[in-house]
């Protein structure tokens, strides 16, 4: 059904207006938003997850999620920046606080140096939710992750924030498993700039 | 050894594939790291409850007493 316009004069129906409202309700006006989904990927027991030619210049900023699916042991999570297909192994630094149960803790770089930490996981309850800053730009990349993890049959909720201070520009990341595989759907997308 | 998963955010393609010699190499080093890491923080943890218990038989007190003391 096509949108009806009017010539002065021209007469009016109800049937016409009503198929108008119907085309309006049909086809509401694009509203912007500030998040653009830039990949999707399903994956499937892999101990290593590497996308590339994700970051560009297009936005400053990125969202990073995933829900785990399962897990092949307990194990933990952790994030590398890459480019041409090499991943950064040192220069990172984490601060993390996080709760399990009625245990509160905390700590700087308590899971290393050579990547961003994310949480311990196990069976199928995790989640993370990771914001890089300007890992395009050719300076620090910033970090923050919110995420839910286990530990020991118990839930982990953990947030780390951190940065990579390598001045060099990342295209893409790699999602590490320490120990043995995991299963779920990793989505990245770009932030709006304005 | 596990397989790794490359995917290519321009185009979408997804590739799984056997890791190169340098994957498997990083990710035997990676496993040294954890290990030592974790086994220095049992041991600055091990440490830190030895030199609780120190204080606490000095004091005469147990944990619990303690815990209610200082919070």
């Amino acid at each position: 059904m096509a949108l009806t316009t009017y010539t002065n004069g021209e007469v009016l129906t109800a049937t016409s207006l009503n198929d108008n409202f119907t085309f309006a309700a049909a086809n509401p006006p694009a509203v912007a938003s500030g998040l653009t989904l830039i990949n999707s990927t399903t994956i499937s027991t892999a101990g290593t997850t590497s996308v590339n030619d994700v970051f560009s210049a297009t936005y400053d900023n990125y969202k990073i999620f995933f829900n785990q699916t399962a897990s092949s042991t307990a194990q933990t999570l952790s994030i590398r920046l890459r480019v041409s297909a090499t991943d950064a192994t040192t220069n990172y630094t984490t601060q993390r606080i996080g709760s399990q149960g009625a245990s509160a803790f905390g700590g700087l770089n308590e899971g290393g140096t050579t990547d961003f930490f994310i949480n311990a996981i196990n069976s199928t309850k995790g989640f993370f939710e990771t914001t890089l800053f300007s890992p395009f730009a050719a300076a620090p990349t910033k970090y923050l992750t919110t995420s839910l993890g286990e530990n020991g049959g118990g839930l982990l909720n953990m947030v780390v924030v951190g940065a990579h201070t390598d001045s060099t520009s990342y295209t893409g990341f790699t999602l590490l498993a320490t120990t043995g595989t995991i299963s779920g759907t990793l989505k990245v997308y770009g932030l709006a700039n304005s | 050894m596990t397989k790794v998963i490359e995917i290519n955010g321009i185009t979408g393609q997804v590739i799984e594939r056997e890791p190169t010699q340098a994957e498997m190499d990083q990710r035997t080093k990676d496993a040294t790291k954890r290990t030592a890491l974790a086994k220095a923080q049992a041991d600055a943890q091990t440490a830190k409850d030895k030199s609780r218990q120190i204080i606490l038989d000095r004091l005469g007190i147990t944990a619990d007493e303690a815990a209610l003391l200082f919070g």
